[in-house]
Order: structure tokens, then sequence, then C-alpha cells
């Protein structure tokens, strides 16, 4: 069983020429069927096709015989004889397991049929069989492609691959046997890993061979974590439990690795790989099994990393063997990172960068080999464990790059030249050199990963090509996977890359990508940390425009390490913003930096055309200072038509306009909603006969306004939606003799309160651009200085149309900054004003009583003043059709009435003009007046119509007409009879 | 002893951030910004498997040369990120997994305090 050649062998004696006519056959023919392997331990059974090679028999080698006799009756005289020594040998050698092949020819079959029992087989198995009669086979001519010499044929194949087996068996268990006892040593001074190692390896080998690769791997992995151990172990130092890798104790069910606290100083032979490491090889997965250093692992000359290396090979060749490439994949930054840290643990000196080296290398090798075994349908199994893979190598890079002075802006001292050639020579010979040769012609040009070193390393172009290269090929692998957040990680440390190179557009690019993701989430010490650099880019750049909005939005950043800086950042963005030269105004968004906590109209009274509105808002300013504003301005939209009422949780001003309480009823239930409400729904269960006439229908009474800065509390609450109320209301079920059943507290709208909230968006969005919309129509204030946190402000401005309107964006204006906040950022309900405006109306009206003619009669007019404010000696004027005149009482404007007095003695006159008295808006102003109508001639009883006609500057029309109808105090009639000749007249 | 403890939230933004003294909290706040890439993708692949989602420890997300990033994440989308020194042997899985546990009840805890609004920021005492 040695591990140099392939195959296990079988040696054969007795007659050399008839077993080598056999031999080629069954070496061909053994390894096509496979065979059940039982084993011990519990293990379970496996199918192994068995692969052998022949040789004649010798002294000293060898598990498993096979002789081979010629039938003979000489058998009796020679043959038995030097098979019982050859037996005897065997057994002077410890072998246990051989077999004895008898070749007949049919000939001899034919005579033996007359003679049972006496043929050369069974005197063979009665004479050496004992119990393992099985070992006894024969076979008819192989030559002869009968039946018969076929099957036997097969009998001897499954027999010998039986056989072979079991010696399999035999000689694995007492080798695992010795394996153990000497893992067992394992705490003993002078027991060494090493030759721990090549033990163990040759059992994965023999693994290997019967192409049970996963067990030759086990058995590396076992190596691997035993290793890994030793090295915690002697880290941990003094401690005497150690903690069991969850890898090992995955094994522990597999070899007795059962026992494992033991008091472990660092033993002798880990010394040895605490040795300088003086060549960073990469990893060289084209070789699987590197003769080269298993001889200097016997010779425990080794460095770690050459160790590390070779059993990741060898792990990574099985693993590819099983076709598991993206197990590989997995491993290997793990295998990276840990070995790495061995290194740091057993202080192994290695040249700075080496590692770098050694582990850019490595990356671009696995990368390269897994490049390999991709087809299209495991391209995402791959990329998820290559954009790791990526990044790292990009990462040892840098590191090289940083160290051999090819970042940007470093130069490289001639020292650092140094360095670079012993990084180089460390490296050793590029493994890929052949292949790369005969690759080139054929498929695209891929570097092999020494040669892209070696190139990135030997200028900083060329350092900054590859440099860049990595960088792209890292974010876009992370980006198809959909780690954004790794990819921008990256693009960070490109942008900064990007920085030192003074390429400040590509830095602003990444950067304002990667603020957009800390923004969105919320991730305040992340995003001040890249608004600073952000805005040294900006600055640098001359971008005014977002420079100032950068500056801003840090200054308003709630970090609290970050005072001093926000602070600054605030008076540079000011210091700046004075001299900006251009016309153009920077409009800013006022997210995060100011909020806007309500809004609300001073005055409660109504707001009439004409007149200032004052509204209140409340500001919270983020800035860490107070800022003199010089305008703050809320755009006001006119909205002729009332906006619904789903819109409406207003600041609605109307006059005895209160807020209802919605009372839905049911037949069977009475439901009282509006939760916001519940101290003021005077629930009051009625009958429901009562409510049945309403047939379910909603029903609404007013119930006095729960008082205003309640409802402005909860309506401007926090935009939480966890604090959002849930609308309940409770549910009286009645019997039907209308007794009640029973109570239940429900709610109302449970889809909308339950519905999935939409969980991709983050918390704040940026907006991409704020347009400052038109600003004709305003509310504002001006100088007004907003202090950090809360700040009252009142704006003002006169109304001149009547009608709805509804607040709009709101502008802070400070030199040519305008911080805009849009409608949809302010909190809490929405600014409504309605500015109400009625024109004056006048009427001309009687009293209870019918109007006669021909004596005076009172008359009425009524002045409201709508919406207007009537000033005194406002005159109106009354034309009287003819036969009308009037007089104003003197009750009721006592100083008009004499000086209409003066004109006509009995103060009638047709025409008259009246000085109002001054009257307030809304109310109302009554004058009385004295009517008196000339009686006229009139043949019937029809009332006398007049007409008044009121002129006044108030008047929409400037003129209405009246009329006025008269009721005749008596009508005379005159009949003329005639008698004869007399005439008589009958005045009635 | 980890190294940095994050609560975050649903929206992934952080509600409780805890740096060991004289840390780069920069850099650890980067990783455990990164590591919520990975809880992501940990948590889209348990939806598509109908199986046992019951299992809120998300095991080691990833690990650089110097940390290895713990997550744990709750039935309400809260993620817990746990920073450990590579080298700290002592925190093996198992411990790291009753961390969670324990964190996971005091975060119960904060969320009862009635006086605590979700969502908001928590601070320790």
């Amino acid at each position: 069983m040695s591990k140099h050649l392939k195959h296990p062998y079988v040696t054969y004696s007795g007659d050399h020429n008839l077993f080598s006519s056999l031999q080629s056959g069954l070496t061909s023919a053994l390894p096509q069927e496979s065979v059940e392997w039982r084993r011990s331990f519990g293990r379970p059974t496996r199918c192994v096709h068995v692969d052998v090679d022949f040789v004649p028999y010798s002294e000293d080698l060898l598990t498993n015989i096979n002789t081979i006799y010629q039938d003979v009756e000489t058998y009796k005289a020679n043959v038995r004889e030097s098979l019982q020594t050859w037996l005897h040998q065997l057994k002077q050698h410890g072998r246990s397991d051989w077999m004895v092949i008898l070749v007949e020819t049919p000939d001899t079959k034919k005579t033996n049929k007359l003679l049972p029992r006496t043929t050369v087989l069974d005197k063979l198995k009665s004479d050496f069989g004992g119990k393992q009669t099985e070992r006894c086979v024969s076979l008819i001519d192989p030559t002869k492609a009968d039946s018969r010499s076929i099957e036997s044929w097969q009998l001897l194949l499954s027999k010998m691959r039986h056989l072979i087996m079991v010696a399999y068996n035999r000689a694995l268990n007492k080798f695992e046997e010795a394996m153990r006892s000497e893992r067992e040593r394992r705490t003993e001074r002078n027991w060494s890993f090493c030759k721990y190692f090549l033990l163990q390896e040759e059992l994965a080998q023999v693994f290997k061979m019967l192409s049970l690769y996963d067990e030759s791997l086990v058995q590396y992995d076992e190596l691997d974590a035993l290793f890994t151990q030793f090295v915690l172990n002697s880290a941990a130092g003094g401690m005497n439990v150690f903690p069991l890798d969850i890898k090992i104790s995955f094994f522990i069910k597999f070899s007795s690795f059962s026992t494992y606290n033991v008091k472990l100083d660092s033993p002798q032979w880990l010394t040895n790989f605490s040795r300088p490491c003086e060549s960073w090889e990469g990893l060289s997965l084209a070789k699987s099994c590197d003769v080269k250093m298993q001889e200097k692992i016997l010779s425990k000359s080794i460095s770690l990393l050459e160790f590390r290396n070779y059993l990741f090979q060898c792990q990574a060749s099985l693993l590819i063997q099983q076709n598991k490439p993206w197990e590989l994949a997995s491993r290997s930054l793990t295998f990276l990172q840990n070995t790495i840290s061995e290194l740091r643990i057993l202080e192994a000196t290695i040249m700075n960068g080496g590692i770098a080296c050694w582990g850019f290398l490595s990356c671009l090798e696995v990368i390269q080999l897994l490049a390999k075994y991709k087809d299209p349908s495991t391209t995402d199994s791959h990329a998820l464990h290559t954009a790791p893979l990526w990044a790292y190598a990009r990462d040892k890079l840098k590191e090289l790059g940083n160290l051999c002075g090819l970042m940007p802006g470093s130069k490289t001292s001639s020292e650092q030249l140094h360095v670079v050639i012993s990084l180089v020579c460390g490296m050793g010979e590029d493994p890929h050199t052949d292949e790369h040769s005969q690759v080139n012609n054929t498929e695209n040009v891929q570097m092999s990963p020494m040669s892209r070193i070696k190139e990135a390393l030997s200028s900083q172009e060329s350092f900054k090509k590859h440099f860049l290269d990595l960088s792209e090929v890292a974010i876009s692998t992370y980006k198809h996977i959909g780690r954004i957040r790794s990819a921008r990680l990256i693009g960070r440390d490109l942008a900064l890359f990007y920085l030192k190179e003074g390429s400040l557009h590509q830095a602003a690019n990444f950067l304002s990508d990667q603020l957009k993701t800390f923004v969105e989430e919320g991730w305040h010490l992340l995003s001040a940390h890249t608004q600073t650099e952000l805005a040294k880019c900006y600055l640098e750049t001359g971008d005014k425009e977002r420079y100032i909005k950068t500056c801003v939005q840090l200054a308003a950043c709630p970090v609290d390490s970050y005072k001093e800086i926000r602070v600054e950042m605030l008076n540079n963005m000011l210091e700046v913003s004075k001299n900006i030269e251009d016309e153009k105004t920077y409009s800013i968004c006022t997210d995060r930096i100011f909020e806007i906590g309500w809004l609300k109209i001073a005055s409660t009274d109504p707001i009439i055309m004409g007149s200032d509105v004052v509204v209140q808002l409340e500001i919270h300013s983020n800035l860490p200072v107070s800022i003199t504003f010089d305008k703050l301005q809320m755009q006001l939209k006119q909205n002729e038509e009332k906006p619904k009422k789903a819109e409406k949780p207003s600041l609605l001003v109307h006059k005895g306009k209160s807020s209802d309480i919605e009372r839905k009823s049911s037949s069977v239930s009475v439901a009282s909603s509006h939760s916001s409400n519940r101290k003021h729904s005077t629930l009051s269960v009625r009958s429901s006969s009562e409510i049945g006439g309403e047939s379910g229908h909603q029903k609404y009474s007013k119930v006095s306004s729960p008082s205003k800065q309640e409802r402005d509390e909860e309506e401007c609450g926090p935009k939480n939606p966890y604090l959002k109320r849930l609308n309940m209301s409770f549910h009286l079920d009645y019997k039907q003799d209308k007794s009640l059943s029973s109570v239940s507290v429900n709610c109302l709208n449970p889809h909308k309160v339950l519905r999935r909230e939409d969980s991709l968006g983050g918390l704040d969005n940026i907006e991409k651009g704020i347009v400052k919309e038109d600003f004709s129509f305003s509310l504002a204030t001006e100088l007004i200085e907003v202090k950090p946190g809360k700040n009252v402000i009142e704006l003002k401005t006169q109304v001149t149309k009547k009608g709805f309107l509804v607040g709009g964006q709101i502008v802070l204006t400070k030199d040519k900054m305008e911080f805009i906040c849009n409608k949809s950022s302010i909190r809490g309900k929405p600014l409504l004003v309605e500015v109400i405006s009625e024109n004056p109306q006048i009427f001309l009206g009687r009293k209870e009583r019918e109007l006669l003619a021909g004596i005076p009669q009172p008359l009425i007019l009524t002045i409201n003043s709508g919406s207007s404010h009537i000033a005194k000696d406002t005159k109106v004027n009354l034309k009287c059709s003819r036969g009308l005149t009037l007089k104003l009482d003197a009750e009721g404007s006592l100083d008009e009435g004499k000086e209409n007095e003066r004109n006509t003695p009995l103060g009638f006159e047709r025409d008259i003009e009246i000085s109002l008295p001054e009257i307030k808006p809304f109310s109302q102003s009554i004058l009385q007046l004295q009517a008196l109508t000339e009686l006229i001639p009139q043949k019937d009883a029809s009332t006398i119509e007049h007409n008044v006609c009121i002129t006044s500057e108030l008047l929409e029309e400037k003129r209405l007409d009246v009329d006025i109808h008269f009721i005749p105090p008596f009508v005379a009639s005159h009949k003329i009879h005639t008698a004869n000749l007399r005439k008589y007249i009958q005045v009635n | 002893m980890a190294v940095s403890l994050t609560i975050i939230g649903k929206e992934n933004s952080p509600l409780y951030i805890w740096m060991d003294e004289g840390r780069d909290s920069l850099q650890l706040q980067y990783l455990a910004h990164t590591g919520l890439d990975v809880i992501q993708e940990k948590i889209s692949v348990g939806q598509k498997l109908p199986g046992d989602s019951r299992e809120l420890y998300l095991g080691l997300l990833y690990a650089s040369e110097e940390y290895k990033i713990y997550g744990y994440t709750t039935n309400s989308k809260i993620k817990f990120i746990v920073i450990t020194d590579v080298t700290n042997a002592a925190l093996r899985d198992n411990e790291i997994r009753m961390m969670f546990r324990h964190l996971h009840s005091i975060y119960s805890t904060v969320v009862c305090n009635p006086f605590y609004v979700p969502g908001e920021k928590i601070s320790s005492q």
C-alpha cells in the first residue's frame, strides 16, 4: 500500500504463463462492477470499484495472494506440496488473504463428471479451504466463449472482488487501529504532527484510490481540524478544557476524537511551524498531490503557509472530484482567514506584504478554478462565494499598493522597490506558465494570478488598472448576488482611492451612492462620515450647490460626536453661500434639517376677504446654532371647491361648524365610532324602533366640538405607524325582546389597520430634486431667527379672494439659499383657510300686518352686512314710484328723521336718502320706515302696487327694485239707478 | 465578550448601537451595516423554504480578518448583530446563540415598556 503507486498489489504465483494469459482480462474486468464493502464500526456500507495491479509473488510485499494451478492428475504429486509451502510462507508474513484459482478445460470437466467429489477443486477445498472454501475457485478455460465458461469467469470476478475487499477491510482496520493509537499519543512530548499527518494522509489516499472521495476528504478535514485545534490550544496557553470546533465535534462521530481535554502547551513540533516563512507561493490547485511537499512534511521543514496550501490543495482536489466546486468556493475564504490568524497565533514571521501576496494569489487561483467549473445553472451559487473572494483579493492588492507606494499620490521609493522585488521573489514560480501559453491561443486571454500581481506591482498605472478592475468585478459580483451594502462599502473604498488620485467626480459619485443607503436606513454616524468626505469632494470641485446641501445635511445630523464638525460645517456653508456670485438660488430640501411640527391659524374669528390671515407654525430646527433667515414663506393655493371630507382634518375656520360625531346605527346595534373623541361621545342608545326607521343609514348628530387643543395633538401625531390609533367602536347586540344581549368592542377598519405596510421604502428618502413652486401668493414673515429646537413662528398675509386656501410648500430664504419644505413633509394637519366674502344685503319688508293704503304704514329696512364692514354714514337711496312716499321712522333713527323732516312738513317723500349706522360684519341693522300711499280712485278692491327702488353702493347690482302692495282701506263704488226720469246715484 | 452589538429595526435603521470602548466605531458600524446584506439574504432564502421558521439565530453572517459577525432576527424583523473578535475562542456558536436569546428577551422587555415608542431609538441606562 505505498501511496506513490496507484493501485494495491495482488501477487500471483504458480503457473506464471497461465496467469499472464488471464491477467489482462482480470485487470480490465475487475473495476467494471462495484462490490459492496461492509465495514466495521457501524459505518455505512459503500459500493466500491476495485482496481488492482498484479505482480509476481515475492517475499516481502503484499496483502492478497492469488495462485493459479493447472489442473492435472499431478496435483496430488507436487502441486499440493508447493501450495502448502506457499500458504505457509504467507502465514509467516502474517497474510491471511489468499485465493486459489483452478483453471479447468472442458475436457477434464467431462471426465470428472463421472467421479463427483473427486475433482481437483474438491481436493483443493478439502486440503486447504478449511472454513474458507470460497477461496478456491475453478475457472473453465476463458478462451472458450460458451456460456459455462463466461459464467465461471463472472463468478471468479465477483469472488475476487469480494476477497480483495475483505483483504482491504482487514488491512484498513489494522491501519486505522495503528493510526488511532498514534493519535492517542499526541500529548506525548516527542509526538509529531507531521508524522501523524502522513499516516492519516495515507488512509485518505486509500479512500481516494477507492474513489471514496468524501471519505478521503473527511480524513483531510480531520487533519485540518486537528491542526487548527493545536494552534488554538497553543494560543489559549494554560487553558485546560479546549473548546472543540464544531467541525471537530462533527467528526467525533466518526473517529474517536472524543477525549479532547488535554493539557497542551505549545508542543515541540508546533514550533517548527513558527519558523519564518520565506516564500508565499499562492495556492496551486492544478496539482493534486505534491510529492515535494510530502517530503518537506516528512523532514519537518515545511512552513505553515506551505503546509496549509498543501492541505487545502488536497481538499480542493477532492472537492472538485466530488464535483462540488461551490463547496470549495465556500471554504476558500475561511481557509484564507484562518491561515492568516494561525500565522498570527504562531507568530511566524513573514515579510510585510507576503501574506497579502499569498492571499491575492490564492484568491484568484480559486476564482479561476471556479470559472472553469462554471456552467449557467450554477452561476449563482458560485457568485455567492466568489464575491467575497473578489473583495478579499481587492483588499490584499490594496494592502500591497499601500506597502509598495503604488497608491495614487505617493511615490515609490527605492526601498519600496526592493520590497516589490523581494515580494515577487517570494512568490516563487508561476504554476500556470505552461498552461498559460497553451491556453492563450484557444481561450480568451486570462492572466494567471501570478502574472497579474507582477504586472500590478510593476508600476502605478498598471496597479491602478488592476485595482480598478478588481474593484469593479467585486462590486458587480456583489450587486449580482444582491448584497448592495457590501458593494457600496467597496464603492466607498474606491471613492477614497479616487480622492487620493484626485478624480473627485468619481469619488463623489460613489460616496453619494453610499450616502443614499445610509440616509435611507438612518445610520447617522455612517452618513455623517460619508457626508464629511463628500463635502470635501464638492468643495474641491467647486460644486457649491452640492457643497452647501451636504454641509447643511451634515450640520443637521444627530450624531453627538460630530457636534464640533457640525458647527464648523454650518459656518463654512454660510461663508460659501455669501459668496455665491451667480444669479441662481439654491433650493435645498428641508428634510432632516427642519421639521414642521404643526400649523394653525392664530385667530379664531372667521377670515374675511381682504383681511390678514395669521398662521402659526412650529418649526423644529436640527441645526446646532441659530440662523436668521431673511424670509419665511408659506405657499397658499386657491382651491375653489371645498376639499373633500377625507382631506379635511382641517383647521377649517367656519362659524358654527363643529366636528361631527358619526353615529352608525343599525336595527340591532348602535355603534359609536370616532375613538379620538371618546370622551365626548355621549352615546345614547336609542330604541330600536326609532332607529329602524332610518334603515341603518348613517345619522349625524352634532355634539360639541372637542377642545381644539386635544384634537390638534392627536392629529399631529408622529408619522410612526405604530402610534396610529385604532378606530375602535363598541357594539351592542340586542335580543329579540330588545334586551341587551352582549357588548363588544371591535375595530371598524381592520383591513386598513392591519394592511401590510410597504417595507421596501426606507425611513427617509432622499428626494432627488426639489422645485420651488409658485409663491405669488403666500404667507410670509421676514427676518426670523430659527433657534435649534422648537420655534413658533407667525406668518401673515392679506387674503384677497374668497374661497378655500390650502397651504403648500414652506420656504426659508437665506441669502441665495432656499430651504424648501414640501407639503408632504409637513407634519400634522394641512393648513386650510376658508376666506369668506358675503355681499351686504338690503331687504325692505313689512311687518306682519298687511299694508293699507292712505295711511302711514310701517316698513322695515334690513341691512345685512355680510362679510364686510359697513362704515357709518353709508348712504342708501330709496326711490318710490308715483303715489308712494316714505319717511324714516323717528324711532329707528332719530337724527336722520329730523333731517328729513326739514324738507317736507309731513316728512314723507318720494325719494329719501338714509345714512346707515356703522355695522359690523355678519350683523344686521334694522331701520323702520313709514310709508304713505295716495289713495287713488279704484273700482275694485285689488291691491295697490308700488315700487321702491333701492340704490346703494353696498349692493352688488347697485339697484334693487322692491314691489310693495297696499290694500285699499275701502272701496267706493257708485251706481246710477234710474227710476223713470229720476236718476239715483248709489254710493257704497 | 462581544465587541459590538447593534439592534436594527424593521426598516434597517439602527435602534441601538453599542461599541466596546476604544474600538473603531466607524469600522464596526460598517461591518454591522454590511451584515444586513447577509441577513436579508438568509431571510429571503428562508421564505422560499416552507420549513421551520422558528430558528431565529442566523449564525455567522461573515467574517473579516479581525471580526466575526453574527446575526439574529426576530419574527417582527428586528435584527440583532453581534460582532466578536476572531481570536476570541471562548465565544462558541452556542454562547453566541445564548447571547442572542438573552438579547431578544431584553428587547422584548424594552418594547413592553408603555413609555417606549416602537421604532424609536433605544437608550441604555
